[in-house]
């Protein structure tokens, strides 16, 4: 029988995680408050931040009025960060794997990823129950649900 | 042959079937491909000369039918080793109904849930780490495990008043009934025939439970998990000619019988019949910050059988003698992932296993009987580098250092002799390649 030598592993780890600890960027994205838009069929007009992290965490999955809700999601990086830091406490690579597990695992579709954010304005307006957010508050001119959200 | 037929074909239909129907139905798959060496001890076929023989691939459809009901299916095939061998599996094939956020319900086949990460097992992409820890999750289970003929309830609730959220958080539930297909050449059972030092020859595994519950309390990123589960299992065969079943027979003797010369009496090569339930009893935690993930997570496993030795009393008398027989194996780790860049990610854990809580320092007791005293712990810790060329595709390195050999003949057969030539320490490189749509 041969045995090996047990490596200094412990020590490897400290100054792994010594690393880590360290090594966590502090700088944030510039502030970009997201401006939550739905499709006109949308009976609600006020949402709560718990309403919106169910729905994007897929746990919310009709409106009140009983239609199905149709998720979209933003996908210019700034934006995205914030929203998925302030409202879902997820960084957006966690955010993504968290919709690949649902997939994989059967519960549910993707939502649909737009990195144009006239397309996803485009988007929600002609669809049925469809949410997303934005950048900048919509046109006037656009047939959109404008929500607001409260604590 | 057959795992290139099924990566063309999933090449093949996606594209085709995409362009036919629109977004009616969306199609996702995912393809991995591994290589797997050990220093010493043979952790799967060939893997001492290193082996590509560790690789998964899946295709699923899925399709909303009704604001309600949602319909998905997905092809599995895996190769680990002498286990899957690219049989194309039904991972999943479900019908979800949504009725409210508390409740919804989904029949068919469905992912079997444990613990944090255990229905992420066939998702390399999810994970930072390729092997998730085995002292919780054990290789040799995934054949069988995974999914349940079945039912599955699920939901999520918390208190409709802010002031109640703020104290009591969030909580999210799982229940599972079905059965699952636990044939004697399975992980399961074959850890089972180990342990009972059994040339196994039949198996059958009755309606299993399975119940999770999360809490996400008011702070932050931290998630706490409990869960049950419960499932009945036969299992028949004969008989190992080793020291296990000598010194069960000279202990019955000594207990009940001490007058009978033991010369007249075989237990060895004899049919045996194990009848009774495993039940899994997991706690643990999951805290995340920015991008470091910590988590935690106890499982014991508490197997409870019935043993009808059908004992020869020489030269020919046999007599169906009952005893039963209690085993409870206990494995945890702890883990940390950290994501340094959009294309870095790094991890490292440290899992124990023990397969007899009774023995946790291998003095060859109970089912460790014969066998090194090494064989009574796995200790593994690991350290993982995972590096995303883009969201859907990734490649992972990462070495394991193991003190240990516990869960080693899970995934590999080792004659009675051979225990002795396995080493205690020792490396695992593994790399793996992953592809997502």
């Amino acid at each position: 029988m041969i045995l090996v030598r047990k490596p200094h592993l412990k020590s490897f780890m400290a100054i792994l995680l010594i690393w880590v600890l360290f090594g966590i960027s502090v700088n944030e994205s510039r502030c970009q408050e997201p401006v939550f838009i739905g499709s006109p069929d949308i009976f609600e007009s006020t949402l709560t931040k718990n309403d919106i992290k169910d729905i994007f965490m897929g746990k919310k999955k009709k409106w009140a009025g009983g239609k199905a809700i149709t998720l979209t999601v933003n996908d210019q990086a700034d934006l995205q960060k914030n929203f998925t830091k302030a409202y879902l406490r997820k960084t957006p690579a966690q955010f993504i794997n968290f919709w690949k597990y649902q997939i994989f695992v059967g519960n549910g579709n993707l939502p649909k990823f737009f990195t144009d954010e006239n397309q996803l304005i485009d988007y929600i307006e002609k669809s049925e129950g469809a949410i997303g957010y934005i950048s900048t508050e919509p046109s006037k001119e656009k047939n959109l649900r404008r929500f607001t959200v409260s604590d | 042959m057959k795992k290139y037929v099924f990566i063309i074909t999933i090449i093949l239909i996606s594209c085709s079937v995409s362009m036919a129907v629109d977004n009616d139905i969306h199609i996702h798959g995912f393809i991995s491909q591994g290589f797997l060496q050990t220093d010493h001890n043979q952790f799967i076929q060939n893997s001492e000369n290193g082996t590509f023989q560790f690789n998964e691939m899946g295709l699923n459809f899925n399709t909303q039918i009704t604001d309600d009901l949602h319909l998905g299916i997905q092809f599995f095939a895996s190769d680990f080793g002498d286990i899957g061998n690219d049989k194309i599996t039904v991972n999943f094939a479900r019908a979800s109904y949504y009725y409210r956020q508390w409740l919804s319900f989904h029949a068919g086949i469905n992912k079997v849930a444990f613990g944090l990460h255990g229905d992420t097992r066939d998702l390399d992409m999810i994970r930072p780490t390729i092997f998730l820890p085995s002292g919780v999750y054990p290789e040799s289970f995934r054949d069988c495990l995974n999914s349940a003929k079945g039912l599955e309830f699920r939901g999520n609730w918390r208190p409709t008043m802010p002031e109640f959220q703020d104290i009591l958080g969030e909580f999210n539930y799982t229940i599972q009934c079905g059965i699952m297909d636990i044939n004697k050449e399975s992980g399961v059972g074959r850890v089972l025939a180990k342990a009972f030092h059994t040339d196994s020859e039949y198996s059958e595994s009755d309606t299993a439970i399975n119940m999770i519950f999360n809490w996400e309390p008011p702070v932050p990123g931290l998630r706490l998990i409990g869960q049950y589960a419960k499932f009945g299992y036969n299992l028949g065969g004969k008989t190992i000619n080793d020291i296990f079943w000598q010194s069960r027979k000279e202990d019955a003797l000594s207990d009940m019988a001490p007058t009978i010369n033991p010369e007249s009496i075989s237990v060895t090569n004899i049919p045996v019949d194990y009848d009774g339930y495993i039940e899994e009893i997991l706690f643990g935690f999951e805290y995340s910050w920015q991008d470091l993930v910590f988590s935690f997570e106890h499982v014991k496993h508490i197997h409870d059988f019935d043993i009808t030795v059908d004992v020869l009393f020489l030269p020919d008398t046999t007599l169906p003698i009952t005893v039963p027989f209690e085993n409870n194996s206990v494995g945890f780790y702890y883990m940390f992932s950290y994501r340094h860049t959009d294309w870095l990610k790094f991890g490292a854990y440290y899992s124990v296993f023990y397969p007899n809580e009774e023995d946790k320092k291998g003095n060859g007791l109970g089912t460790n009987a014969g066998r090194p005293d090494y064989f009574a712990w796995q200790k593994d810790s690991c350290l993982s580098f995972r590096f995303d060329f883009n969201r859907n595709c990734s490649l992972k390195l990462e070495g394991h250092y193991l003190d240990g050999c516990a869960q080693l003949d899970d995934t590999v057969k080792i004659e009675p002799d051979e225990y002795f030539e396995t080493n205690r320490y020792w490396y695992l490189f593994a790399a793996k390649i992953s592809y997502n749509f």
